[in-house]
């Protein structure tokens, strides 16, 4: 598969009264077409405001996006946004959400073309009968079905879903992710997904890119999530790597803390990296056949080896 | 009604100032009688109680001061004022009719005098109908208003009588039945009292309790002279109470002669109506008729015979409006059209430059020290400045407006602008960063941005602005008519300080209670629609 998008040391920087402050440096990320990747790290490390410089919300302070082959500049309907909060306009209704982004996106189609696609991508959402209701009217979950399918209804070439799913119930973000799968197996559009719920990253993503504490956070640790697509709940579930990847996702997320290494270099199946006391990060970039395989870190030495077919950059601490 | 419908019902009570009323619809639907009683005395009776204090401490302070135009109006007098401001009203209603009456009349005995020019006239003869069942219409109509005439006349036949015989040869003067019935009325409600204020000032001037005699000693007078202050204080205010009751009964004889007009049969009411559309469109055509034979006069120089008769003719058709004086409906109305003009230009003005504020900070940051600087501007200083430059301007022979009217419409547009203004600036910089970025994601063009996202997004907030202007506007109205004239409330109140008589205080104060209640009006109208358009939290 191609490059479809490659986001290279990417940077932003804040300035304050006490002086810059790096909330993003240097996060290098190649993701390819129709990749489902799903951005996981603690709170405020800086995963929002990578997805809103993808989006072109934010701009960009260093380095750069190339999206299909071309640098990226502000924001655009090419890129779907599903808000944390779905953002919808209350004093227009459902229909009328989707139909603002299908009437800047369809301006050549006929008017009843573009009723045809609204009203398609709401029922898909399972909006067939509230389509004509306000935002008011409706509950948080359907609010943001509405969100999915004012992003999808633009035909975007990339999905940016910011923590879509965070403000739900379990219950329904278990419903809505559903939703999303099913309408992402239709179309396979790339996708970048923030979130903080492991379990979701699992069912739906094709890569997790776990990101270290900011200030100044990168790309920690990818890992590739090899479950069958189309992906069903109870299969991911039972799936025997499911709960060690889980348990590695949670490890991270609960015990790690990362620093910024310095080492750049191709790394042998059994390179052994040196790492000091209390740092120990390493970020896979394995040739398609062992990614996933994880670097084993010897936390008590002062060693890690691992087990990597090649590697573009990993970073032990110095 | 079912629940639902039922709670919105009350929530728009709510929005439209009655919340107040809501207590006794949920007392009718059966809940419990204790809480809705409780809230029923919170916010009726308090307030009820309130200004029953308030007219009861207004009443009895209003008697102490005596100014050159009498005693200070109580409420009592007010409400007598306002009784005769639509009395005034009802009066020049029927003095209409009788104008429109006159005129029909006049007509008719065109019509069958110049018989012969309507053979002659281009075209179909128009048609009239049964000539003798209009006359029969037009003499019922004749009749009815000889009666409404003399009862006008009644409350002015009894207003000298100060005894029983003069009395009754008041009531035997009157032709009509009702008249003399409301003449009995009018003469047995304020004879008593008439006779007694009578009394008590010829007691005054004359009797020995109050006027020294001979052999006083100069205690005595001195006792008498303070007695006298004091009796000359308390046949004051019977004064005002007879006057007050005069007022009350001679509305009563208008109110009389207005239902007496209304009495008129339908029947007569549809062959007069008949008879004025024909005349309508008869009017017209004798005008184009005359000018032909004018112009034919002169181009073969040949006299027309008839041409002095369809002159008359022409003359009884042409509509001639009824030259009433303003009353006071007319002058709220005035008022009214006045501060909404205003109004609509400061908006016009305000909510565009607003939304550039509010987009762009540079925009704001240079508009804001101008801003800042007006806004604290009385409407008496910016009138001035607007007369001489709306006079350099607004030259036109037969003007739209007034020039006293735009005077005014301008300077309120100039003091109520700012409220708008700011508030819009504010509304638009404070959409919700979801919204802009919605718009930002969407690609939305700048027109579709500012219509679909910033304006509904900032709306309440700029109905806050209007609902604020709005009220700037009207406070500032009265004074900006006032010194420009317009005629409106502002002119009314100016009037009343110039003619001083003895109603004066009280026609002032009618004009600031009914300031005071159609501003609270308007106030609850820009509220209701303020809240018509929140959409509550971003969602």
């Amino acid at each position: 598969m191609s490059c479809f998008c490659d986001i290279n040391g990417l940077g932003k920087t804040y300035p304050t009264p006490k002086g810059p402050a790096v909330i993003v440096k240097d996060f290098d990320l190649r993701i390819e077409e129709g990749e489902f990747i799903c951005l996981i790290g603690h709170s405020g490390c800086g995963k929002s405001t990578v997805l809103s410089m993808l989006a072109g919300l934010n701009p960009i302070t260093e380095g750069v996006i190339i999206l299909g082959g071309k640098e990226l500049a502000g924001p655009g309907p090419d890129r779907g946004v599903v808000f944390q909060s779905p953002s919808l306009l209350p004093w227009l209704t459902a229909y009328e959400n989707v139909m603002l982004g299908a009437e800047q996106v369809y301006y050549t189609a006929s008017k009843l073309e573009r009723h045809q696609i609204v009203e398609y991508y709401l029922s898909v959402v399972g909006l067939a009968d509230a389509m004509h209701k306000k935002p008011g009217e409706l509950s948080q979950g359907m609010r943001q079905r509405v969100g999915i399918a004012r992003a999808f209804a633009l035909s975007p070439r990339m999905l940016l879903l910011d923590e879509p799913f965070g403000m739900l119930d379990s219950l329904t973000r278990y419903e809505l992710q559903q939703v999303l799968i099913a309408l992402w197996n239709r179309n396979s559009i790339t996708a970048v997904m923030v979130t903080h719920d492991v379990d979701e990253a699992l069912f739906l993503a094709d890569r997790i890119v776990m990101m270290t504490n900011g200030p100044e956070a990168e790309v920690g640790d990818i890992l590739r999530v090899r479950f069958p697509r189309p992906r069903d709940r109870k299969e991911v579930l039972e799936h025997p790597d499911y709960y060690p990847m889980r348990e590695y996702l949670i490890e991270y997320l609960s015990e790690r803390s990362h620093r910024r290494g310095q080492f750049k270099g191709e790394v042998d199946i059994h390179t052994q990296i040196n790492v000091a006391r209390g740092e120990n990060v390493i970020e896979l970039m394995g040739s398609r056949e062992n990614q996933g395989n994880r670097v084993n870190l010897d936390r008590q030495g002062q060693q890690a080896s691992g087990v990597i077919s090649s590697a573009r950059q990993v970073r032990p601490g110095i | 009604m079912n629940g639902e419908s039922f709670n919105r019902f009350l929530a728009f009570l709510k929005t439209v100032r009655l919340g107040w009323l809501i207590p006794f619809f949920l007392l009718v639907k059966g809940e419990d009688p204790r809480t809705q009683l409780r809230a029923i005395f919170a916010g009726v009776v308090v307030p009820i109680l309130a200004i029953l204090v308030f007219l009861t401490a207004w009443e009895i302070s209003s008697k102490q001061i005596v100014t050159k135009f009498g005693t200070v109006p109580g409420p009592r007098q007010v409400w007598s004022a306002w009784e005769s401001l639509m009395n005034e009203i009802r009066m020049e209603k029927i003095k209409e009719a009788d104008h429109q009456r006159r005129a029909r009349e006049k007509r008719m005995k065109n019509i069958e005098k110049y018989a012969g020019v309507f053979n002659e006239l281009p075209g179909d003869k128009p048609d009239f109908g049964d000539t003798e069942r209009n006359q029969k219409a037009l003499s019922d109509l004749s009749k009815t208003f000889d009666e409404i005439n003399e009862m006008l006349e009644v409350s002015n036949a009894i207003s000298g009588v100060s005894s029983e015989q003069e009395a009754q040869a008041v009531v035997d003067q009157f032709q009509f039945e009702s008249s003399k019935e409301i003449a009995a009325v009018l003469i047995s409600q304020l004879l008593p009292k008439e006779i007694s204020y009578r009394m008590r000032e010829e007691e005054l001037n004359m009797g020995e309790r109050f006027n020294p005699i001979e052999g006083d000693t100069e205690e005595l007078i001195a006792s008498k002279e303070s007695l006298k202050a004091k009796e000359l204080k308390l046949i004051a205010a019977e004064k005002a109470d007879l006057l007050i009751e005069r007022q009350r009964l001679t509305s009563f004889a208008t109110r009389e002669a207005i239902d007496v007009l209304n009495s008129i049969p339908s029947f007569t009411k549809s062959i007069l109506g008949k008879l004025d559309s024909t005349a309508s469109k008869v009017g017209p055509r004798l005008d184009g008729w005359y000018a032909s034979i004018e112009a034919s006069e002169i181009a073969t120089g040949q006299k027309y015979p008839n041409r002095v008769r369809v002159k008359m003719l022409k003359k009884s058709f042409e509509y001639k409006p009824y030259p009433g004086k303003d009353t006071y409906l007319n002058q709220i109305a005035t008022s009214l059209k006045t501060v909404f003009f205003g109004f609509m230009i400061a908006s016009l003005v305000a909510i565009p430059i607003g939304i550039v504020c509010g987009l762009n900070k540079t925009v704001n940051n240079a508009i804001n020290p101008l801003i800042q600087i007006f806004k604290p501007v009385s409407p008496l200083a910016w009138l001035p400045i607007v007369m001489i430059v709306v006079g350099a301007l607004y030259v036109s022979d037969d003007p739209m407006f007034e020039i006293s009217f735009i005077n005014s419409a301008i300077t309120v547009a100039l003091c109520s602008l700012w409220p708008t203004l700011v508030n819009t600036a504010v509304g638009v910089a404070s959409t919700d960063k979801d919204f802009i970025n919605v718009a930002r994601v969407l690609k939305l063009s700048w027109v579709t941005k500012i219509t679909k996202v910033v304006l509904p997004a900032s709306l309440p907030l700029v109905f806050t602005g209007l609902r604020l202007s709005l009220g700037v506007g009207w406070m500032v109205l009265i004074a900006a008519e006032m010194l420009a004239q317009n005629p409106g409330l502002g002119k009314f109140v100016w009037d009343m300080f110039q003619n001083g008589s003895s109603e004066t205080l009280s026609m002032i104060m009618v004009a600031v209670f009914t300031i005071g209640v159609i501003g609270f009006a308007l106030d609850t109208v820009m509220l209701s629609l303020q809240q018509l358009v929140s959409f509550g939290e971003a969602i």
